[in-house]
């Protein structure tokens, strides 16, 4: 609320206030209003209004009012006494005077409704104006869906408490269903198309931000393609690592040569087994960060992961 | 099936433009394999390997991550440093096989320093190979490259030793 609202609210009490004399500025009848209202009006978003940095802070929602000169009965005090200069007949208005009382009061100008920066504008919730925080995916005032960031990070998209590689699957899990549960598109049937619209985009991208987050391999190559490094789904090149190269060619013409059943399944097993313990040595390699290492275990995964695929497809039924 | 369907969608074709979907695949809206991969595929050449450690074999063997291929490419070079003869084997899509039976083709009959002119351009282009399939061609002309490596390097080897 603008000061000017409080003194048509308020008139009564502004006059009480003021002890018949006129306001000096608005803002320090603000500051008196203020120091009238209690505590019920705080924002509810996480927004904190910009205060200023220097002098007494005021915080426009704030019951409380600081700095020493600005109690009511201590402003009172301070303007109806005798005016050094001119004597008790002098109603005060000078301006220098004026000038140090608004800034003893105020420090800075207080921040009602300014115009919003461009930047504020563009995170401005389109409903009702109040700020929302980045990633922010429904406005905490009006519930109004927000447009998809695309700048978020999957994890950050998860609200992860760190983007490593080890990630606990139940708490992903959770908070995929949590987010769902508020955006999924089935949810939104009363609401306008725009927002209909933004609730779908979030959907698929939650959808998929959870499929690659929640497959360790495709974690990896994510991982690797966050930190820049040019390995993984993302390197269309070729490796000629001959080590490597030669298991994965014995392994899959080993299971190229053979349609039993049985013997396929304990292919399947030892290569699952096979996958964990490259699983175990990439969350190692991550959390030391040791980058080399993280790719050629990439790489690893890639083909063991193929080879799988390989043997599911034999497999006549699973 | 799709060679059966494809032969008489040629035929039937008498489109001037390179590159242009034949008028089958166009009228079913659905992109096709180019004849020479679909060909190379149910009837690929030079399928098998050669001794590894033959000293007239250089084997070339290279993988792409990103799709978890691998292929190995073996060539017979004689004293001149001609290759008579190719092998290939290779693990992958459609088109990474034909990729590298067309190489095994081409590389027969030349000289080391020919086959290294080969390009990955070449091959897509005699595949018609689309821009997502281009890494294929890449990885036959790299496993080309690899053979020629690893003959030339036991050649070093021999020389040196004999001397």
């Amino acid at each position: 609320m603008s000061a000017r609202r409080l003194a048509t609210l308020l008139p009564n009490a502004c006059s009480e206030l003021l002890g018949g004399g006129q306001p000096r500025t608005w803002s320090a009848l603000a500051h008196s209003a203020a120091a009238l209202l209690d505590d019920r009006c705080r924002p509810s978003t996480s927004y904190s209004p910009v205060e200023p940095a220097s002098g007494p802070a005021v915080h426009r929602y704030a019951g409380t009012v600081q700095a020493a000169a600005t109690s009511v009965s201590q402003w009172r005090k301070a303007h109806t006494a005798a005016c050094p200069q001119h004597g008790p007949s002098c109603s005060h208005n000078h301006p220098r005077q004026q000038q140090s009382t608004a800034d003893a009061t105020t420090g800075t100008k207080p921040a009602p409704r300014r115009a919003l920066t461009l930047e504020e504008v563009e995170k401005a919730c389109r409903g009702c104006e109040k700020l929302v925080k980045r990633g922010g995916l429904v406005c905490n005032g009006c519930a109004t869906v927000q447009p998809p960031d695309e700048s978020l990070s999957y994890f950050e998209l998860f609200s992860l408490p760190d983007s490593s590689f080890d990630l606990d699957p139940q708490l992903l899990e959770k908070r995929y269903k949590q987010l769902q549960w508020n955006l999924h598109p089935d949810k939104m049937g009363h609401k306008p198309a725009q927002e209909r619209e933004f609730s779908a985009q979030h959907a698929s991208l939650i959808n998929l931000a959870y499929s690659i987050l929640k497959s360790p391999l495709s974690r990896a190559n994510y991982l690797l393609a966050l930190k820049g490094v040019n390995a993984g789904e993302a390197f269309e090149g070729t490796i000629d690592d001959p080590e490597l190269l030669m298991e994965v060619l014995e392994a899959r013409e080993e299971v190229e040569s053979t349609d039993d059943p049985v013997a396929l399944s304990q292919l399947l097993a030892r290569n699952r087994k096979q996958q964990e313990g490259l699983v175990a040595r990439l969350s190692a390699a991550f959390r030391s960060g040791d980058m080399a290492a993280a790719v050629s275990l990439t790489h690893q995964l890639q083909y063991v992961a193929k080879l799988e695929q390989e043997i599911v497809k034999k497999l006549p039924q699973l | 099936m799709l060679a059966s369907l494809l032969p008489s969608a040629a035929s039937a074709l008498s489109s001037p433009a390179v590159g242009a979907l034949p008028l089958l695949a166009q009228q079913l809206g659905r992109r096709m394999y180019h004849k020479n991969v679909v060909e190379h595929y149910e009837r690929p050449r030079n399928v098998g390997s050669f001794d590894k450690s033959d000293p007239d074999v250089g084997t070339g063997l290279v993988g792409a991550p990103a799709c978890g291929d691998v292929m190995k490419l073996q060539i017979k070079v004689d004293e001149q440093g001609n290759i008579v003869d190719a092998r290939f084997k290779t693990f992958g899509c459609g088109s990474a096989i034909a990729s590298s039976s067309v190489a095994t083709e081409w590389v027969k009959g030349k000289s080391l320093d020919e086959v290294l002119k080969i390009k990955n351009s070449d091959i897509a282009k005699h595949l018609s190979l689309p821009p997502v399939k281009l890494h294929c061609s890449m990885l036959a002309e790299d496993a080309i490259k690899a053979a020629v490596k690893d003959i030339q390097a036991k050649r070093n080897k021999s020389a040196t030793a004999a001397a």
